[in-house]
C-alpha cells in the first residue's frame, strides 16, 4: 500500500495491535486502540473549534500527551510545531510569530504561558481528549489531504540565533521512516527507550517508526538521565531493546563504567546521531554489549532526520573517527569541493543531499530556502533539489564518507587551517576524558579545550595531546569542568562554552 | 556527622547559590539537583572527602537532602 498520511500507520496498527502499548511515560500508558481514540477525539475537538486544516502548536511537557496532541492535530488535517515551555521567552515568541498557529494545545501547567503567547486560542489537552469523535468530519478532512501536505514545522537552533522553521511533509516522513524501519529491522518486537525531545528531528525516527511497525515506545524522562543506575533499571524493567540517542546520552552510561555494575539486559540495537560519536565511548558500549548492533546515523533536520548511515562492522581504534557512511537507500549524496569540482577520494568538500527525505524548505524564508535547497551542482537536468548541508566530508577509499567538520568548524590559526573536530577527537582519546569540546575563541584566536572526566589533570592532558597532535594544532588553553553544559537537545552546548572562554 | 552535614551544606550552597538549602525538603524532587549539578556535587564530594562515589550510589534517594548526602559520605568514609 502506498501511504499518503502518517495516520494510516496508526489506523493499521490499531487494528492489528489494539491492546498493545503504543507509547508510555512515567504517568501514563496508552494501548494502540486507546491512542487512536484519543487522537480522533483531539482531531474532532479541533475541528469543532474551527481549527482544522491549520497550523496548531503543542505546548506540553514531555510525555505521551505530546504525542497524542500532535497526532490529533494531524487528524484534524493540520500541521504542528512543538513548543518547549523551558525555552527562553524570546525564542517562543519568535517561533509563534513565524508559525502563526490558529491554536495551541496546552495543559494546566502550560496554560498561562500559552495564553500569553496566543491569547484566547488555547485548548487544553484533557478537554480535547475527552471530546466526542465525529467520524464524518474526520473522514471528510482526510479525503482532502495528500502526501505533500505539511506534517510539521521543526525549528532548528541554527548557529546564527534566529530559529529556522523546517517544513516537513507527510511524504518526507513516510519515505524517511520507511527507510529507517527497513534499514534497522524495526518490527513489532521493537521496544524503544526514547531520549530525544520532540522539538529535535531525531525524535521523528523512533516516534513514527513505532506506529508504523506496531512497536512500543517508552519515553524516558529527562530526570532519569541524571541517575545512571536508576536509568539502567528503568530500561531493564521495560525490556527496552532499541535505543536511538545522542552520543552525550550514551556517554552518561560509559562515564563511570556504569554498565559493569549495572548491565543492560535487553538492548540489541544502539543507534546514535546528532553529534560526533567519540570512538572510545562506542568501544566501551561495544565491549559491554557484544551481541548488539551499532550504527552511526548522520543528517540535518532539512533531510527529515538522516541522510547517511554507517553500521559498525569492525572495531575501530580509539583515535580513529567513526565514518558517517553512505547515503540512505533512495537518497543521493554529492560532495563538492570549494573549487566547484566533485570531490574525489580523500578530497574534502561540502555534502549535498537529494531525494525524498529532503524537506520542503524554510517557513517564511524563501531567500534562505533558495540559497540552501539548490539544483544538482553536477547536473542541471536533474529535477531534484539538493540540500547544501554546510558539512564538510571526505569520501574515503572504502566507500564510507568521513565527517570532517561543519564548514564553520574549520578555523585558521597562525596561517594553518585547522579542524577543531580533529583536536576534539585527539582529546577524546586521552585517558580519563569522558567528554570534551574544542572551541575557537575568535577575539584572541585561541583554541580552548573543555574536558570532563575522571581524575583529569591539565598538565597530564596537555602532555598526552603532544603525543597525538602536531604542534600547530595544540590548544592554547585547557579548561577542566565537572561536566560539559548541554543544550535543550542534550548535545554539548558550544555557545555556553564559548561564553565560558570569556569568564 | 554534624561536621559532615555542615560541609555538605556549604558545598551545596556553593553549587546552588540561588537555592534555599535549609528550607528545601527534597533537593532532587524540587529540581535543584539535576544532571549537571549532581555531577558537580559528586566531584566536590570526591575531592573534599577523598572518597569514590560509585554509580550504584548515584540515586535520587541518596541525594535528596543534606542528611541523606551526609549519610552517604559517612558510609563511604567507613569503607
Amino acid at each position: 500500500m502506498a501511504y499518503t498520511n502518517v495516520l494510516q500507520w496508526l489506523e493499521e496498527s490499531a487494528q492489528q495491535y489494539a491492546d498493545k502499548i503504543s507509547y508510555a511515560d512515567d504517568k501514563k500508558e496508552l494501548s494502540y486502540s486507546e491512542l487512536l481514540t484519543q487522537v480522533q477525539s483531539v482531531g474532532s475537538t479541533l475541528a469543532r473549534h474551527g481549527k482544522a486544516q491549520q497550523a496548531v502548536a503543542v505546548l506540553l511537557p514531555r510525555g505521551v500527551d505530546q504525542v497524542v496532541a500532535l497526532l490529533g492535530i494531524v487528524a484534524a488535517g493540520g500541521h504542528y510545531a512543538i513548543l518547549d515551555a523551558e525555552s527562553p521567552r524570546e525564542r517562543l515568541v519568535s517561533i509563534v510569530s513565524s508559525f502563526k498557529p490558529a491554536a495551541i494545545l496546552v495543559c494546566d501547567q502550560t496554560a498561562k504561558l500559552g495564553e500569553e503567547l496566543l491569547p484566547g486560542a488555547c485548548i487544553t489537552i484533557d478537554g480535547a481528549v475527552a471530546g466526542d469523535i465525529d467520524t464524518t468530519v474526520l473522514a471528510d478532512i482526510r479525503s482532502k489531504t495528500c502526501a505533500n501536505d505539511l506534517l510539521y514545522v521543526l525549528y532548528t537552533s541554527g548557529s546564527t540565533g534566529t530559529p529556522k522553521g523546517v517544513m516537513v511533509s507527510h511524504a518526507n516522513v513516510i519515505s524517511y521512516v520507511s527507510w529507517f524501519t527497513e534499514c534497522f529491522d524495526i518490527s513489532d518486537e521493537t521496544i524503544f527507550g526514547s531520549q530525544t525531545p520532540l522539538y529535535f528531528s531525531m525524535s521523528v525516527s523512533d516516534m513514527f517508526a513505532t506506529i508504523r511497525q506496531g512497536a512500543t515506545m517508552y519515553i524516558i524522562s529527562k530526570r532519569l538521565f541524571s541517575w545512571p543506575v536508576p536509568l539502567v533499571n528503568w530500561l531493564n524493567e521495560r525490556k527496552v531493546n532499541t535505543i536511538y540517542w545522542v552520543p552525550t546520552a550514551l556517554g552518561m552510561l560509559s562515564r563511570w563504567d556504569v554498565l559493569s555494575v549495572a548491565p543492560l539486559e535487553h538492548i540489541r540495537k544502539v543507534l546514535f546521531a546528532g553529534e560526533v560519536m567519540p570512538t572510545p565511548t562506542l568501544n566501551y558500549w561495544m565491549d559491554k554489549l557484544p551481541g548488539a548492533q551499532f550504527a552511526n546515523l548522520f543528517g540535518p533536520t532539512e533531510t527529515t532526520d538522516i541522510c547517511t548511515y554507517y553500521k559498525v562492522n569492525r572495531r575501530l581504534a580509539d583515535e580513529e573517527s567513526l565514518p558517517i557512511g553512505r547515503a540512505c537507500e533512495g537518497m543521493k549524496a554529492i560532495v563538492m569541493r570549494e573549487d566547484g569540482q566533485e570531490a574525489g577520494i580523500d578530497d574534502e568538500g561540502e555534502l549535498y543531499v537529494g531525494g525524498p527525505f529532503v524537506a520542503l524548505g524554510y517557513l517564511g524564508d524563501t531567500k534562505r530556502t533558495a540559497e540552501t535547497f539548490v539544483t544538482n551542482p553536477l547536473d542541471a537536468n536533474d529535477p531534484q533539489l539538493y540540500y547544501r548541508t554546510g558539512d564538510i566530508v571526505r569520501p574515503a577509499s572504502d566507500g564510507d564518507l568521513r565527517y570532517v567538520s561543519r564548514r564553520d568548524f574549520q578555523i585558521k590559526r597562525s596561517g594553518y587551517r585547522i579542524e577543531l573536530g580533529e583536536i576534539e577527537a585527539a582529546a577524546a582519546a586521552c585517558e580519563g576524558v569522558a567528554s570534551c569540546a574544542a572551541i575557537w575563541e575568535p577575539t584572541q584566536g585561541h583554541i580552548v579545550i573543555f574536558a570532563s572526566g575522571n581524575k583529569l589533570n591539565k598538565d597530564e592532558l596537555h602532555k598526552q595531546l603532544t603525543h597525538r597532535l602536531p604542534t600547530y594544532m595544540m590548544p592554547d588553553n585547557i579548561k577542566l569542568l565537572p561536566t560539559l553544559p548541554l543544550n535543550a537537545n542534550g548535545k554539548i552546548d558550544r555557545h555556553a562554552l564559548l561564553d565560558a572562554c570569556y569568564v | 556527622m554534624d561536621e559532615i552535614k555542615e560541609q555538605v551544606h556549604d558545598m551545596l550552597q556553593e553549587i546552588l547559590p540561588d537555592v534555599d538549602i535549609d528550607n528545601t525538603d527534597d533537593l532532587v524532587g524540587s529540581g535543584a539537583i539535576d544532571s549537571m549539578t549532581s555531577i558537580m556535587l559528586v566531584s566536590a564530594i570526591e575531592d573534599e572527602f577523598e572518597v569514590r562515589v560509585s554509580p550504584l550510589e548515584m540515586t535520587p534517594d541518596n541525594f535528596a537532602s543534606v542528611d541523606s548526602i551526609a549519610a552517604l559520605i559517612e558510609c563511604l568514609l567507613d569503607e
